[in-house]
């Protein structure tokens, strides 16, 4: 009976994956008719097309699930990703642990969000709407051709007793959240690039596409925020190497379509208001759609290790097939619609909203640019010269650290200078505080350590003495984390003076209390107010990496049980090593004190972890393991001596077979401070990894982090979500500009 | 174009002069640009004093010798053709296992050993499909 289910799901599964390709291409096709015929039922075709093809997507997804769920070795995405041990909720996060999976998935947001699209226009945007689903369709329609022709989910091999399962880094809760988080980012841009692309072709170009896909622009960017910071958060706690950013080409794919979706959201702006720069936007909905795009690229389909793999991976040259189209296929429709998006003003100056906006784009889109150039160098470099070469860190920080520091100067400019043209009256009234007070912020710091500064100064001359540039530059470093402190503080102070005199007007005219008008002020222009918590959530974080990155200290220390290891203002004390088998793991678990230097009070216990993951293929491996799991039940002393005989059965195995018989893991312990008692240590993190441990001797060696001001990143980052959903709240205001668009185009269609 | 027009535009072109710039003095930094070769490349012309190279190979299976301290480690690596020698002090990856791919950065010492200061490596193919498109340490 069970096994007749299961033989139905997988069949349904695989012919849902072809019905909802089926149904998308149709929804394209049906809608792009609809467009140009103008036909009411061609239309309704495609939308009914696009709710079914969501139906059969997500029924593929579950029956992908229920083959997680019941074991079905069969399957050999299954086999990859689960095996039987594995936990409930890492069989349902195995579905995106792989290729097909993940690809699945994908579709599978974007049919849900095409459908919601679908509803929530049923009666709205009779012009937009067929191209939109038309747009939409497509590039669901080219995800499930992946999935129907290279990558089939449901591929069945023999049936086999147990899977390989899920690699153990990726077995924590960030792997249930991080992913779908970064998807929907990804996939959300998809929206607002349909309705851009609907303008162009129906050249209704006014400010109707961006109104109506404000929250889903909006929303995406979120998600594709919450989701870059996730993953930094992750790969803090669970990697090991005591950082969150190292401009790995999977990061960069992410951030890459958040900073043109950035510009983007600053600069439709500029064109509700002024109607202005709409061609650029136009283009920054391109480009953010195709970098979204290219992001699951680079991450899929194995390029980033080296172009040879790209050319044994088969989804590659699709991808680059679909991206070749949607970017060039978009931009000729833009020169040849360029007649209809003329702008309606122009710029006046340099002192104007207009033109910090303008700048704020350029650096956004120039960022975005270095970050592409430098993450496909290496790819284009082996394409064309057939010599591979790598770009470090170092030159990302070289590029970006300046043009960040000026970005976020801007975040506090911006705001606050009056459109067209900002008189003297209006620079000194916004600005002569928050100018004092980043400047003060900046001497403050400069004169607790002159000497360095001084030196550094020195230091930089000399450099450009010698004509190396780059050494100068790199002398120039030593003045960023000031920078950021002090420009921090200035954009800080420029949107706590907009709060303060938003809230004492209203305090003054409806006779409020404080607290009534400042709830007030935020919730009747949310996504002002909500703007300029992600701008102190962005200073926050700003603050987060110039103090860890400038401040960090980095040691390793060897240590005996009992032995005490001194470091800054941190005693810690290695008290016994503790030896465990778990589930599909033996630990060897380093129990430590950690102490304050200056009065010896007990701050945390810490337990820092080395894991290994023995191979169970190996027999004699299983027998033993099986037996320490038994006693370990029992918690008898002869547990300890069964799991250190473990870890020198390895070792031996290991010797005699000639292969690895275990896959090794790190747990890292951290303790962050987060009392006032200790402003100076305010965010800071004591973060110690075992790097080797004798669980004979007990002895082990640690690598100890003190990563001071690193939680402002995590702390900024929750306030980034908070800003942002506030900004994606139902708003009046905004509601009422919507309606107003829809029925002036309503009017235009009848 | 009129004056303002004029003065945005060279505003716009300062700004991208100043990135090329910055990202041809990133390349000049160590750790920055590199180049990036198999064993049998980084061979046929290996500088002892250079540091731009990045040498990758596979390790030998059953070469990996961990000295005591925890964080020095002795291993052959090997494109297939010919192998290399490498000693590397420092944080030894999780992922660092018998047959994963390794990218050492460093110089040749004396003795003809790799003095490696960066070990990075990635899994066997071991979580992957068979066409090994993509290592596990992307786990997305």
């Amino acid at each position: 009976m069970e096994s007749s289910i299961q033989d139905a799901t997988i069949l349904l599964g695989h012919w849902s994956v072809f019905g909802a390709f089926v149904l998308a291409g149709w929804a394209a096709i049906a809608g792009a008719l609809g467009g140009a015929a103008r036909s009411f039922a061609m239309t309704k075709s495609a939308e009914r097309a696009v709710l079914a093809a969501t139906g059969f997507t997500l029924l593929a997804a579950a029956c992908l699930v229920r083959g997680f769920l019941s074991d079905d070795f069969r399957l050999d995405y299954v086999y990859l990703y689960s095996s039987t041990s594995q936990a409930l909720p890492y069989k349902i996060a195995a579905l995106w642990g792989g290729q097909a999976g993940s690809l699945l998935l994908w579709v599978a947001l974007l049919a849900v969000m095409a459908s919601i699209m679908v509803l929530t226009n049923r009666r709205h945007n009779r012009a937009l709407m067929p191209w939109a689903v038309a747009v939409v369709a497509t590039t669901m329609a080219f995800f499930l051709l992946l999935l129907n022709v290279v990558e089939p989910p449901f591929r069945m091999g023999p049936m086999r007793p147990d899977g390989v399962g899920l690699n153990p880094q990726l077995k924590n809760y960030w792997m249930m959240i991080h992913p779908p988080t970064l998807y929907v980012g990804y996939v959300g841009f998809t929206i607002p690039f349909a309705f851009g692309i609907a303008a162009l072709i129906t050249r209704r170009t006014g400010d109707l596409w961006f109104r109506t896909t404000r929250r889903w622009t909006l929303c995406a960017w979120t998600f594709l925020g919450t989701g870059i910071l996730l993953g930094s958060y992750w790969a803090y706690i669970e990697l090991g190497w005591g950082g969150y950013w190292a401009w790995d080409p999977v990061e960069n794919a992410s951030l890459m379509p958040w900073l043109t979706g950035t510009a983007f959201l600053h600069s439709v702006m500029i064109q509700e208001r002024k109607g202005m720069l709409k061609v650029w936007n136009a283009l920054l909905v391109i480009l953010t759609f195709c970098l979204s795009i290219f992001g699951t690229f680079l991450t899929r389909s194995g390029i980033i290790s080296s172009v040879h793999s790209f050319a044994t991976s088969n989804i590659g040259p699709f991808f680059v097939t679909f991206l070749f189209l949607a970017f060039f296929g978009s931009l000729v429709l833009l020169i040849l619609r360029l007649g209809d998006l003329r702008s309606e003003a122009r710029l006046e100056s340099i002192l104007s909203r207009e033109a910090s906006f303008l700048f704020n784009n350029m650096i956004f889109v120039g960022i975005a640019g270095t970050v592409l150039l430098l993450t496909t160098f290496p790819i284009l470099s082996e394409l064309f010269t057939g010599r591979k070469v790598t770009m470090g860190p170092p030159i990302f920080n070289m590029v970006n650290v300046p043009w960040a520091l000026v970005l976020l100067l801007l975040a506090g400019v911006g705001p606050l200078v009056a459109w067209r043209k900002a008189s003297t009256v209006n620079l000194k009234r916004n600005f002569a505080g928050p100018v004092l007070i980043g400047t003060w912020v900046l001497l403050l710091l400069l004169f607790r350590d002159v000497r360095g500064y001084l030196s550094a100064v020195g230091k930089t001359f000399a450099a450009m003495g010698q004509l190396d540039l780059a050494l100068a530059l790199e002398r120039v470093q030593a003045f960023y984390p000031p920078l950021t402190f002090a420009i921090g503080a200035f954009v800080t102070a420029t949107v706590v003076s907009e709060f303060w005199r938003g809230t004492r007007i209203r305090m003054r005219h409806h006779d409020e209390s404080g607290a009534i008008a400042l709830g007030r002020l935020v919730s009747r222009n949310k996504r002002r107010y909500g703007g300029y918590i992600v701008h102190l959530a962005m200073v926050t974080i700003f603050f987060g990496i110039a103090g860890s990155s400038a401040y960090r200290h980095e040691s390793v220390h060897s240590l005996v049980p009992g032995e005490i290891l001194e470091v800054g203002p941190y005693w810690m004390r290695y008290d016994q090593l503790r030896l465990v088998a778990e589930e599909d793991h033996i630990g060897a678990i380093v129990e430590a004190s950690l102490f304050d230097a200056k009065d010896g009070t007990v701050l945390a216990k810490l337990a820092p972890e080395q894991r290994l993951h023995p191979n169970l293929q190996f027999e004699e491996l299983r027998s033993a393991f099986v037996e320490a799991r038994r006693l370990g039940q029992e918690g008898s002393p002869e547990y300890q001596r069964s799991v250190v005989g473990l870890f020198g059965l390895i070792r031996s195995l290991e010797s005699r077979a000639q292969r690895e018989v275990k896959t090794p893991s790190t747990e890292v312990a951290i303790h962050a401070s987060w009392s006032l008692m200790h402003p100076a240590r305010l965010a800071e993190d004591f973060y110690v990894i075992p790097v080797g441990i004798d669980p004979d001797t007990g002895q082990a060696s640690f690598r100890v982090f003190i990563n001071p001001m690193v939680n402002l990143i995590w702390f900024g980052g929750l306030l980034f979500v908070a800003g942002s959903i506030l900004g994606v709240l139902p708003d009046a205001r905004e509601r009422n500009r919507l309606a107003g668009a829809l029925a002036l185009e309503d009017r235009a269609i009848a | 174009m009129d004056g303002r027009q004029t003065k945005f535009v060279l505003i716009g072109a300062g700004m991208l002069i100043s990135m090329t710039v910055l990202i041809v003095a990133g390349m000049g930094r160590s750790g920055g640009f590199s180049y990036y070769l198999t064993v049998s490349e980084f061979l046929v012309d290996p500088r002892p004093a250079d540091d731009r190279y990045r040498v990758n190979g596979k390790v030998v299976q059953g070469s990996i010798d961990r000295l005591p301290s925890g964080h020095d480690v002795r291993f052959a690596m090997s494109d297939g053709t010919r192998s290399l020698g490498v000693h590397y002090n420092g944080i030894i990856p999780d992922t660092f296992v018998d047959g994963a791919d390794v990218v050492v950065q460093g110089h040749l010492g004396a003795d003809g050993t790799f003095q490696a200061h960066t070990l990075l490596a990635k899994c066997p193919s071991k979580y992957e499909s068979a066409d090994g498109a993509e290592g596990a340490a992307a786990p997305y």
